[in-house]
């Protein structure tokens, strides 16, 4: 079995890191170069930042950010939020992030999955799906769930990937920020019928939900912020605690270069 | 940067083919530049930009261990290079066609002939190659085999098992040199890929080294992170240098004389792929 990956999330705003905690070690922990450093040097396999920054006159201070992660960080970078045209993604991309997460735009326009992917390649085109139970289904919501679109979650999933997207990063808006544990049954739902690496978000409050996410979820990746954030727990505890259950992961290596 | 100068438009479209510069990382390792500068101006270090992919990371990953390189699509100064990089993600097709309109397919055919150390990543990879199934591409020809789709339908095997021996001497493959069709075996055949994988293959896999090479120290059972769709099909065993696995083996690294290729991303590799692009930046071809 391929080895499962942990991937921190930074929620940016106005370039800072939202609720940054002050760990031993960080002279500033809402400094996005700074964490992203540390979380790498932990053993993290990919670093997500998500940019909820409301307005969009602060555009190029993420361009900037990314530059800067970039230089220092050297593992995938996925960058989200408010990315909504061909030339947004070529902007991230050139930045120096590995892939873009596509959310509010792609629902209000799917062809966008399909330019990005013949334009980069699927494999930098990640479709990030925020989903709630509605009765015996999951509907796709946006704008941090305040906004209903009607769309199912399961088929959004499945035309996603048939536009091209190389990932489903996927988020139960019911458990985001609970720490109550990853709607396992949602990612499996979506697990079943997508041919594509499925990204558990939204939940993760301790070790064993990062577990539960591969096992009962079947997730190929699990994204969390809180537990990491907060000190809480570290990346490399993270694994070896997968480990010690016998889901594989990458080992943590910080030796010669 | 010009991208966080504030009079610039928002997101601004660039023409990505035609734009080269030279980037150096801002961030550290000054030290690291400055004793390797006497090295390095013998010692000029070019990625080949054809306007696909995350280049960027792969100068900011040179520029962190020591060794700038620059970015460019001018083939005059991929030809005036020491060390020529490719890398690249997205379609072959696309990539091909954008390399021989800057006549940057030859210039790296070059460098590969003239016996400079020329790595390829990732579809850069796949390039080297003869021919690739995706877009139905005829590709550099700089390694001999071709490239197929990571298909969960084709990929079983029906021997699976290891590697085999090299059945060819190195000795025997040098450039130019005919290869008899009783020496071609197709490496293919000896994989076992199970039916169930997820395509793209995206994330970290550990490496088999088959082959003693200074370049590969330490890497045998080390992590690199991969994307990608499609895999290649060695003609010749004793090319295929490294393997991985991912619900079967494929071949990971390739190699022969002065060339090499890693289908994964050391640059995104964390210390174990910056280690491989040091020991590539300081490589002396014997």
């Amino acid at each position: 079995m391929s080895p499962k990956r942990i991937i921190p999330c930074l929620d940016l705003k106005d370039g800072r890191v939202v609720k940054g905690t002050n760990f031993v070690g960080l002279r500033d922990a809402g400094d996005p170069i700074e964490r992203g450093a540390f979380y790498a040097a932990q053993g993290a396999d990919e670093l997500t930042l998500l940019d909820i920054t409301a307005s969009s006159d602060n555009r190029n201070t993420l361009l900037g950010i990314i530059e800067r992660i970039a230089a220092r960080v050297f593992i995938p970078i996925t960058v989200g939020g408010g990315v909504r045209s061909v030339d947004d993604v070529r902007r991230v991309l050139r930045s120096g992030a590995d892939k873009v997460s596509l959310n509010t735009a792609a629902v209000d326009r799917p062809q966008l999955i399909a330019e990005a992917a013949t334009a980069f390649g699927s494999q930098c085109v990640v479709l990030a799906i925020d989903a709630r139970r509605s009765g015996e289904r999951w509907e796709v919501v946006t704008h941090g769930g305040r906004t209903a679109t009607g769309l199912d979650a399961i088929a959004w999933a499945q035309q996603g990937v048939a536009l091209g997207a190389g990932e489903i990063l996927l988020t139960s808006i019911d458990r985001d920020g609970t720490l109550q544990g990853y709607d396992t049954a949602l990612l499996a739902a979506i697990a079943a019928v997508i041919p594509v690496p499925l990204i558990a978000s939204g939940g993760a409050g301790n070790l064993a939900h990062l577990a539960a996410a591969f096992t009962a979820g079947h997730a190929d990746a699990a994204l969390a912020a809180g537990i990491f954030h907060k000190g809480q727990h570290t990346i490399a505890e993270a694994k070896a605690y997968l480990a010690q259950q016998g889901i594989p992961v990458r080992p943590i290596v910080r030796s010669a270069t | 940067m010009k991208t966080t100068n504030q009079g610039e438009p928002l997101f601004a479209p660039t023409d990505d083919a035609t734009e080269s510069e030279q980037w150096h990382a801002t961030t550290g390792n000054e030290a690291a530049a400055t004793q390797n500068s006497k090295l390095k101006t013998q010692n000029s270090i070019v990625v080949v930009d054809y306007g696909l992919g995350n280049l960027r990371s792969v100068v900011n990953a040179f520029a962190s261990i020591g060794y700038p390189a620059t970015l460019s699509s001018d083939a005059a100064a991929v030809r005036a290079a020491d060390r020529v990089v490719l890398p690249g993600v997205g379609a072959a097709g696309e990539a091909m066609r954008r390399l021989r309109e800057l006549g940057l397919d030859d210039a790296v055919r070059e460098a590969a002939t003239m016996g400079k150390p020329t790595l390829g990543l990732c579809l850069g990879m796949q390039l080297f190659f003869d021919y690739s199934e995706e877009n139905d591409t005829p590709c550099l020809g700089i390694l001999p085999g071709k490239v197929r789709r990571l298909n969960p339908g084709i990929n079983v095997g029906q021997q699976g098992g290891p590697l085999p021996a090299p059945t060819v001497g190195t000795e025997a493959l040098q450039q130019g040199e005919p290869r008899a069709p009783t020496e071609i075996a197709t490496v293919s055949t000896i994989y076992n890929l199970q039916s169930t994988i997820k395509i793209p293959h995206i994330g970290w896999s550990q490496l088999t080294v088959c082959h003693a090479h200074p370049l590969l120290t330490g890497m045998d059972g080390e992590y690199i992170y991969f994307v990608h769709s499609y895999i290649c099909e060695p003609m010749i065993a004793d090319i295929a240098w490294a393997t991985a696995d991912y619900s079967g083996e494929f071949v990971a690294i390739a190699g022969r004389g002065n060339v090499i290729a890693v289908q994964g991303h050391p640059e995104r590799s964390d210390v174990v792929g910056l280690g491989f692009l040091k020991r590539f930046a300081e490589w002396q071809v014997l």
